[in-house]
């Protein structure tokens, strides 16, 4: 009923910096100020412990997450790039970005072209709801720096998916951000939800009615997806198809709470596993969810440490209670690590709002949609 | 103070149950549901795959639902 497997690695999030230019009102992150940039020892351990380590898979996904990514130049990268290549012997990797896209130029665009790097923007619909949360450090908007290298991207025909993270304030305005996306070319979009976690502590989500709100809000933008006549990518329905398409036993496969399908490394090479947003959070009892280091060994290394086995134990038993418990298990696999430590303070609970929205309100509705699409048809 | 309120958190969540999920008429325990949720997928999926070919091979796959946030376009699994 439990996880008991590890690995293979098929996702490394890795922090160059936890530096961010912007403020962002829902970041997570209590780290955001510190400048510290990964290390050369710590990319070549990187490449030559991780990357190459036989408990990771190939191709591996590698995600450059911040702080903000592009707050290092692009030599840093091609530096960064070149390094993990020659100490992992060549292993296939496929670099991402995510990122806000503040300061996108030639230089950038040629770097992601050359390297084919997966790019995902974060952009929250129009200008006053991104805004009102996506601020500069000087409290100023980031839509026009954002939206400018959104374009610049585009004018470069780089394809690139956008994040947009809902809050309250989204939730009544399902057809503007419709009309938004089409209206500059974004037509591959995923929703996040405001979450509870780690330095921000309380969503604007959590609240009575906010989960109607949420459906009513899928349930007119699925609307919407199905009228328009041209392609229109949401992560969402995507996910939901796929369900469907998938046999029952792959269903609640669970990458957040199989030990070393993802490892995180942080910007002084500490390592982690399960959900990447735990990594440096207050937890005495796992070790600030620090478990070795990357310049000293592989992933396997995380297995082996005590507070790594305390994790374990306690994730595996919240899984086994939200198999007792609950009826999207088996579309789910034990929700995600992060948000019930974050929301509950320990791993051994069940339910989150993470999971009422995402997992049972935004599957709810994505099936009502496309079991309305196939009785259309 | 930190470590006393992460094991005064976990003492009280194990003592209250979680809130179970809705039931639909006439399904009452949780496996019940479960099984409910399944059949479901698997006549969607039946009825997806007698729609149009291109869905018989997904542009997202099911393992990369449960990223949670994470499922933000890089997976391997993701093949497009």
């Amino acid at each position: 009923m439990t996880n008991r497997g590890t690995g293979p690695v098929r996702l490394a999030v890795l922090q160059p910096t936890p530096f961010c230019n912007l403020d962002c009102a829902y970041c997570y992150l209590p780290h955001r100020d510190d400048r510290r940039r990964m290390s050369a020892q710590v990319l070549d351990a990187i490449g030559r412990n991780l990357v190459a380590s036989p408990r990771t898979a190939e191709p591996l996904s590698i995600v450059w997450h911040g702080g903000e990514p592009m707050t290092l130049p692009p030599d840093w990268y091609e530096d960064a790039f070149a390094r993990i290549d020659r100490a992992s012997g060549g292993r296939d990797v496929r670099h991402a970005f995510q990122t806000n896209a503040i300061g996108v130029n030639d230089r950038w665009i040629d770097l992601f072209r050359r390297r084919d790097v997966r790019l995902g923007v974060s952009i929250d619909g129009p200008r006053d709801l991104h805004d009102a949360h996506r601020r500069t450090r000087r409290g100023r908007g980031s839509f026009d720096l954002s939206m400018r290298g959104a374009a610049r991207l585009a004018e470069a025909r780089l394809p690139f998916h956008l994040i947009s993270v809902l809050t309250a304030d989204s939730l009544s305005r399902p057809d503007e951000m419709f009309d938004f996306y089409v209206a500059h070319g974004f037509r591959d979009l995923c929703f996040n939800v405001e979450e509870q976690e780690d330095a921000h502590p309380h969503s604007s989500l959590d609240g009575a009615g906010m989960e109607a709100a949420y459906r009513r809000f899928l349930d007119r933008f699925f609307a919407r997806i199905a009228a328009e006549n041209a392609p229109f990518a949401c992560r969402e329905l995507d996910a939901a198809r796929a369900l469907a398409l998938s046999p029952p036993d792959a269903r609640r496969a669970n990458p957040q709470t199989r030990p070393l399908e993802i490892v995180t490394v942080a910007v002084d090479g500490a390592m982690s596993t399960y959900s990447p947003e735990l990594i440096g959070a207050a937890a005495p009892d796992y070790d600030d969810f620090r478990f070795g280091n990357v310049c000293e060994g592989g992933p396997e290394t995380i297995l082996d440490t005590p507070a790594f086995q305390r994790l374990r134990a306690d994730v595996d038993a919240g899984i086994a209670a939200c198999a007792e418990t609950c009826a999207w298990f088996d579309v789910c696999g034990g929700g995600a690590p992060a948000n019930k430590f974050f929301e509950h303070g320990h791993m051994r609970g069940t339910e989150t709002l993470f999971c009422r929205l995402t997992r049972q309100t935004g599957l709810e509705a994505a099936l009502a949609a496309l079991e309305s699409h196939v009785r259309a048809a | 103070m930190r470590r006393l309120r992460f094991l005064l958190a976990a003492v009280l969540a194990a003592s209250v149950p979680s809130v179970a999920a809705p039931a639909p008429d006439g399904i009452s325990t949780v496996q019940d549901q479960r099984r409910a949720l399944d059949l479901r997928l698997d006549q969607l999926g039946s009825q997806l795959r007698e729609d149009t070919a291109e869905t018989t091979a997904p542009r997202r796959w099911a393992q990369w639902y449960n990223w949670g946030n994470w499922s933000n376009g890089f997976s391997n699994w993701r093949n497009w």
